[in-house]
């Protein structure tokens, strides 16, 4: 299918994007170890960290992009710097359309309030107004299947409940842009085929995704597109059966640990 | 961006107005030094309406195309074209072609942006959240209780009894109406000190869902003062309830009494992200600041009447925003008289500094928060 490659078709592209955490190398959390430090002209000493080295990257409306890497390799910092959690070091970000995040279920949900409170706060902080929660509601609880629990304290939910409900919150909604990281393991093997349903529904619709996983068939399935990050930087770019094969490679070959994989 | 610019330039306008009028005395202009004259007063309400103005226009500037509730709204009928089917996904760009791409909000990592007032409009998109932060707050510390939300206005009359009785036994303070002056210091001062105790530890409290998704820290902040704004809000009924009761007769200066509460919220909002923001890098903050909260509660006449103190230290309290905004709660309330406006503006002037102060310090640092909390 041909695409017209101009910028206005990019939903996020990346320029030379990196990204430095600074970890100090001793423990100086406090004031008062600083202001010595400080008097005695000694500078604190800091280990500088890339995360995110010089990443490129663009990804056009509709696509479904898969992102594999070992832990730590860069991939969640990746996504918060397209979610407007982290405003990258040095390069460029620009994201075209409202994002949703499905990073982690029910980070805002408060265990004293109920389902029904929890519902709204979430919807709150995922930047939605009242009269647009409300309209949503209904199909929110239906999603999650917890109707005859929506007005018990969140602490009284099993795990799964709160995933569930977390990920019904976060994906009723009409996203352009949908990040996703690790969280197909929500719930049980019904809901799960109803969660990966769902998102199929949205790469159907033509939103764009950013799904991370250690599932390589989940990638498979769900993306046209894969990279494959590493300490940092994209290693290689293209069909997810070719990057996939060059991860499992890179990892053979490399000393490190093996990919957690479905696939034997 | 012209907007923008100009919204900032009014502010600044603005300021210079209210300062150079305000503070026309002190430079030597005025006619009647000492005496706040109406042409100062005036000056002021220009001032501040300029200021109004640009705030506006800086809002509306900084607003558009970047709210993604209304872009939701615009977007949402939009025709989609339909997928290409399950197993073969194909790229499909949603709602057709590029006309509708000037709809989409767009978020530029590099945008040229004023974090004074970028923060500030995000605050104000974000103001549903705030509400929902505030209500969870009061819920959260009442749910379980059997009093429930009455605890707001027994805890600090109990406090009230407390301290009455320790003090009028000790110290034999000659204060009129004594019990309605400590119960409106005390109601003011807690505005203050848990509003900034709770607004310190906000961002740190929050940085789990602030590593998650994009949420403006400062909406973290404000929700701190706006529920200990509310909890003064329920207090405020019993002290009316017992002023009328201990022989204060109701008057027209009650009008006044927003006032001082408006003008404690914004001094604990500015002290308050101050600390939110240090406590990020610092984690002795939490300490420190416990200490001087204690401190400053001694410092300030809340329990006794400010005629105990030595010459100095009464005059220091000029300085003491918090202790002019009581004592303009307390002369209204009580004996049923209007501030004048000399006593009136510098406390002001100095919350509002602290404010502007707190407000640059804390959206120049939020991007850092993320690496650090």
């Amino acid at each position: 299918m041909p695409i017209i490659s101009s910028t206005n078709q990019l939903a996020i592209s990346l320029s030379a994007v990196s990204v430095r955490y600074t970890v100090p190398t001793e423990a100086v959390g406090t004031l008062k170890e600083y202001v010595i430090r400080l008097l005695q002209g000694r500078r604190v000493g800091f280990r500088r960290f890339w995360a995110l080295r010089n990443a490129d990257l663009e990804v056009r409306r509709g696509e479904a992009l898969g992102i594999v890497g070992r832990n730590g390799a860069g991939k969640s910092t990746l996504l918060k710097v397209v979610a407007q959690v982290l405003r990258p070091t040095e390069g460029r970000v620009v994201v075209r359309g409202a994002v949703a995040p499905l990073i982690e279920l029910g980070a805002g949900f408060h265990p004293e309030l109920t389902g029904r409170e929890n519902i709204y706060l979430n919807g709150a902080m995922l930047g939605f107004s009242r009269s647009q929660m409300q309209q949503k509601f209904d199909s929110i609880v239906e999603f999650s299947e917890l109707a005859s629990f929506i007005d018990a304290p969140i602490r009284t939910y099993s795990s799964g409940m709160v995933m569930r409900l977390g990920f019904a919150v976060a994906t009723d909604v009409d996203p352009d842009i949908l990040i996703i990281d690790e969280i197909l393991s929500v719930g049980d093997e019904a809901f799960q085929q109803k969660c990966l349903a769902r998102m199929e529904g949205f790469r159907n619709d033509g939103a764009t995704i950013l799904f991370v996983s250690h599932g390589l068939e989940d990638i498979r399935f769900l993306c046209n597109r894969a990279i494959w990050i590493d300490q940092g930087r994209i290693q290689c770019s293209g069909p997810p059966d070719e990057v996939i094969h060059a991860y499992r490679e890179g990892v053979l070959a490399g000393s490190g640990e093996a990919p957690v994989s479905k696939v034997p | 961006m012209s907007r923008r610019t100009l919204g900032v330039g009014l502010i600044l306008v603005g300021i210079s107005i209210a300062a150079a009028s305000v503070l026309a005395d002190f430079v030597g202009l005025g006619a009647h030094p000492g005496v706040i004259g109406w042409k100062q007063i005036l000056g002021g309400a220009v001032g501040v309406a300029v200021i109004a103005a640009g705030l506006v226009a800086a809002l509306r500037s900084a607003r558009r195309g970047t709210d993604p509730a209304e872009q939701a709204k615009v977007v949402g009928p939009a025709p989609r074209a339909p997928g290409a089917g399950i197993t073969a996904p194909t790229v499909t760009p949603r709602g057709g072609l590029s006309v509708h791409t000037p709809d989409l909000p767009v978020y530029d990592s590099s945008a040229p942006r004023i974090p004074f007032v970028h923060e500030l409009a995000e605050l104000y998109r974000y103001r549903y959240l705030l509400w929902n932060l505030v209500l969870r707050d009061l819920k959260v510390r009442y749910k379980r209780s059997t009093l429930g939300i009455l605890w707001a206005m027994v805890n600090p009359l109990l406090t009230m009894v407390v301290l009455l009785s320790v003090f009028v036994r000790l110290f034999r303070f000659n204060v009129e109406h004594y019990p309605i002056y400590i119960l409106s210091g005390l109601l003011l001062w807690n505005l203050f000190a848990r509003g900034t105790s709770v607004a310190m530890r906000s961002v740190l409290d929050n940085s789990m869902i602030r590593k998650k998704i994009y949420v403006p820290a400062s909406t973290f902040a404000a929700a701190s003062i706006g529920s200990a704004l509310i909890n003064l809000l329920f207090a405020i009924l019993p002290l009316i309830i017992l002023a009328l009761a201990t022989g204060v007769k109701p008057n027209l200066a009650w009008l006044y009494l927003p006032v001082p509460i408006i003008q404690t919220t914004l001094l604990a909002f500015g002290v308050g992200v101050i600390v939110a923001a240090l406590a990020v890098f610092f984690a002795d903050m939490l300490d420190i600041y416990e200490v001087l909260v204690n401190a400053y509660f001694y410092l300030t006449p809340i329990i006794y009447p400010v005629s105990i103190l030595p010459e100095g230290l009464r005059r220091l309290e000029m300085f003491n925003p918090l202790f002019g905004f009581m004592d303009g709660f307390r002369s209204a309330l009580i004996d049923g008289k209007f501030p004048p406006a000399s006593d009136l503006i510098p406390p002001t002037l100095l919350a509002l500094a602290i404010t502007i102060a707190g407000w640059s310090l804390f959206t120049r640092l939020s991007d850092q928060f993320a690496y650090r909390a």
